[in-house]
């Protein structure tokens, strides 16, 4: 159609021209935030395989420390005259040289000290001459696993006397 | 813009995700734990603790020691639930001059929702740690059945925390999102959601505009138990432990506190071993002691003795979904069971494969699984959260937030075909896209001069069995023996998901390729039949692909064995020729068959026959040649 106007064409080409705009620039964006994406997600990658690294032994440890447990509750009861005693003391301490080794600590606490929830957990009450409120004894041992608390000190907490 | 918090505020714990670089991903708080106990108290010395801290404390202080509080929250004094919970919270609650509910924590009154700002405030604070930006937007979930009340005091909540609520969203909706669900046409779901202490089952409608690019999502019926879950489970697990032991030895370890802590933590490990194994050992030694000595606490649980113990409670779960699906409008959706397009499972309890199993046969359908049950209502609420900020700040979702199961993964392996008609694995099923790869092939017979290049999509291993997606020629091939010309395939999907399959003959150049778009063109239900029928017929498939392995090894060994004796010619000895001549025919009989072993056999056969010709052939430079001694 030779008499066709010139102008809807160019019209078209503009309109064209912006639409390209919009998606080059829409594009531009979404690469460079796929790149800073990938940049950051190398940094949490590190990050989360170092956390991992260091508490991939945590399940294991865990079932662990029950053994322990086991062992601390076994030289509770034997006599210290026992000749077995001395054996099971250096297969527990054995046992807990190996997880020290792999960064786990025994959490120390003292009677008397308030409780403190972020390494101890109360499991009850009891009569003491320690204030009321304060930490009475120790019921089962906590730990730290790389200076994480891993499971709290089990304590009772006490009521006075009575 | 800083991201907006996706937050499931829960019962007995709360959870927080966010979206980063497209990835739904659950905050871990300072304690370095993925959950949080929705627990506030004071302690003795005034201090106020949140989240464990204040769960630790809560035998030795539960008058200040505040959990439970959505069970309150927004609800009148005059409620019955209120009236029904206040018999057995340990802390007071009173009828608030609104003729709301009040707490009593520390000789202070406080409103449900401000305890619930206590909690947020935490989460906040420790997403903002891990985030290491601050943060001031969030979505935050709520029970489907939560009225306009509970809504109001919840964002309220949200607000006293210094938390702009940009939505609240209903939980199981927000766990229909984290699977990706109600994209393409109307879906019809329940969501069965098993918490700590908390049963809810929710029916939902969800429905797509297309156009509009607008999901609606109705709430047809919910139901439950509101004082039914995960810990009824583990108290009658204990109490059993405890009365079994009881009979054994005749002591009851019930009042032993740390006997009872080690219990409880060996019944709850015993559970989740349950999840997976038939059987396993509570071991305790030294458990207690009496006028003999210390005791040791040694019995076996079984799976099937944990389902009998819990099985009225996983009865009445299933009866309670039953109800809220066919019941007439109100009380139910009105639905029929079969009307259910999909079933979703939330809340650490439907780990159970039981609780698994009798949904599954209440439904006749398998319930989506995959996202820890434990996390999928708060990634469904950061997924929200990342739409809203995508929106606010007029970009593009990350990570192709709608789509964010079936896009950019390839629903389907896609194969080519090769010998005896197997499909041939290029690209494995749920590869995301783009990507690309190249094999080579070659002929599968001599002065072969063109291959075709048959490409299919599905999981059977007979190509018969999977969809012809195209197929084309490549040819101009020099005329070659078997096996010698090289044909490097290459299937490359682009970002669209178009593939495009390409084939060269790395002597003469020569190549040819096709550009098929409809790769995932499958519908939903269609991927499901292909997916269901490969399991189904896994074994059937097993034989088949022996049976081609068996026939292709026997074609090549004939092929070698004639080549040999051409080569060998009159140097092979005329009785070993005849010996392997007739091992030829009878294997290239037995080849017509379909009887694997005997194929087999007769390769083995053939094998060893042919190792003569080369025992000939050396003997006979031995007799010529020289002698090395």
């Amino acid at each position: 159609m030779p008499n066709e106007p010139k102008q809807p064409i160019e019209n078209n080409l503009e309109g064209k021209i912006k639409e390209l705009e919009v998606q080059n620039t829409e594009y531009l964006d979404g690469w460079k935030r796929a790149k800073a994406d990938l940049i950051n997600y190398k940094k949490d990658e590190a990050q989360r395989l170092e956390g991992f690294a260091k508490f991939s032994n945590e399940m294991i440890i865990m079932d662990l420390i029950t053994v322990l447990d086991s062992f601390e509750l076994s030289l509770s009861v034997i006599a210290e005259t026992d000749p077995a005693r001395k054996g099971i003391t250096l297969i527990k301490s054995q046992l807990e040289d190996l997880l020290k080794k792999q960064g786990l600590e025994r959490i120390q606490v003292k009677r008397g000290d308030p409780l403190d929830t972020s390494f101890e957990e109360a499991v009850g009450e009891t009569n003491s001459a320690e204030p009321p409120g304060t930490v009475a004894e120790e019921v089962s041992g906590g730990y730290r696993l790389n200076g994480r608390v891993i499971r709290p000190v089990r304590v009772k907490i006490s009521k006075g006397q009575s | 813009m800083a991201k907006i918090l996706g937050i499931d505020l829960g019962t007995t714990n709360s959870a927080v995700a966010v979206m980063e670089s497209g990835e739904p991903k659950v905050l871990e708080n300072s304690e370095g734990a993925r959950t949080t106990p929705s627990i506030v108290a004071i302690n003795k010395s005034g201090e106020r603790l949140t989240g464990l801290l204040a769960k630790r404390q809560g035998v030795v202080n539960p008058q200040n020691t505040i959990y439970s509080v959505k069970r309150l929250i927004g609800r009148k004094w005059s409620d019955s639930e209120v009236q029904r919970d206040k018999k057995w919270l340990p802390y007071e609650i009173k009828e608030g001059a609104t003729g709301g509910v009040e707490i009593k924590m520390a000789d202070k009154w406080y409103k449900p929702e401000e305890i619930s700002a206590m909690v947020l405030q935490k989460l906040k604070a420790d997403a903002e740690a891990k985030l290491g930006e601050a943060v001031t937007e969030a979505v935050i979930t709520v029970p489907a059945y939560f009225d306009d009340s509970q809504r109001q005091a919840t964002k309220n909540a949200g607000e006293i925390a210094g938390l702009k609520v940009d939505r609240i969203i209903n939980e199981p909706t927000a766990a229909a999102f984290a699977y990706g669900l109600g994209k393409n046409n109307n879906q019809k779901i329940v969501v069965y959601d098993f918490g700590g202490g908390t049963f809810d089952i929710s029916v939902l409608e969800m429905s797509y505009d297309a156009e509009t690019k607008e999901q609606t999502v109705e709430v047809k019926a919910t139901g439950g138990d509101t004082h039914l879950g995960g810990d009824d489970f583990d108290k009658i697990i204990i109490e059993y432990l405890v009365g079994e032991y009881k009979k054994q030895e005749g002591i009851d370890i019930s009042k032993d506190t740390l006997a009872l802590q080690r219990l409880r933590e060996a019944a709850e490990r015993a559970k989740h071993e349950l999840s997976t194994a038939a059987e396993t050992e509570i071991n305790l030694p030294y458990v207690t002691s009496d006028a003999s000595g210390p005791k040791h606490f040694l019995m076996k649980l079984t799976r099937a003795k944990l389902e009998s113990l819990v099985r009225e409670y996983i009865d009445h779960s299933i009866q309670l979904t039953k109800d809220t699906v066919t019941s007439l409008v109100p009380k139910g959706a009105g639905l029929k069971l079969s009307d259910i397009n999909e079933v979703l499972l939330v809340g650490g309890q439907t780990r159970m494969p039981a609780i698994q199993e009798a949904v599954k046969k209440l439904f006749g359908k398998d319930p989506h699984q995959g996202i820890n049950p434990d996390e999928v209502v708060a990634i469904g609420a950061g997924i929200q959260g990342e739409i809203l900020l995508a929106k606010k700040e007029g970009r593009k979702t990350e990570g192709e937030v709608k789509d964010i199961l079936l896009l950019d993964v390839t629903p389907l392996t896609l194969s080519i075909e090769t010998m005896g008609s197997v499909a041939t694995p290029m690209i494995q099923k749920n590869t995301t896209v783009p990507t690309a790869k190249t094999q080579i092939f070659s002929t599968a017979a001599d002065n072969q001069t063109s291959v075709e290049i048959h490409i299919g999509q599905g999981e059977r291993p007979m190509m018969a069995d999977n969809k012809t997606l195209a197929r084309f020629i490549l040819d101009g091939i020099p005329p070659s023996a078997r096996g010698i010309p090289q044909i490097e395939v290459t299937f490359d999907i682009d970002a669209n998901g178009i593939l495009t399959v390409s084939a060269k003959d790395k002597a003469t150049g020569k190549a040819q390729s096709v550009k098929i778009e409809a790769t995932t063109s499958l519908n939903k239900d269609e991927i499901e039949k292909l997916k269901k029928e490969a399991a189904e017929h896994a074994a059937e498939d097993q034989k088949k692909r022996e049976l081609i392995d068996a026939k292709n090894q026997a074609e090549s060994l004939v092929y070698a064995a004639e080549k040999g004796l051409k080569d060998g010619g009159d140097k092979v000895p005329a009785e070993i020729k005849d010996d392997v001549n007739a091992k030829i025919a009878k294997l290239k009989e037995v080849r017509e068959g379909s009887d694997t072993v005997a194929i087999t056999a007769a390769t083995t056969d053939l094998s060893t026959a042919l190792q003569k010709i080369g025992e000939a052939l050396y003997n006979k430079k031995d007799d010529t040649g020289p002698s090395s001694n």
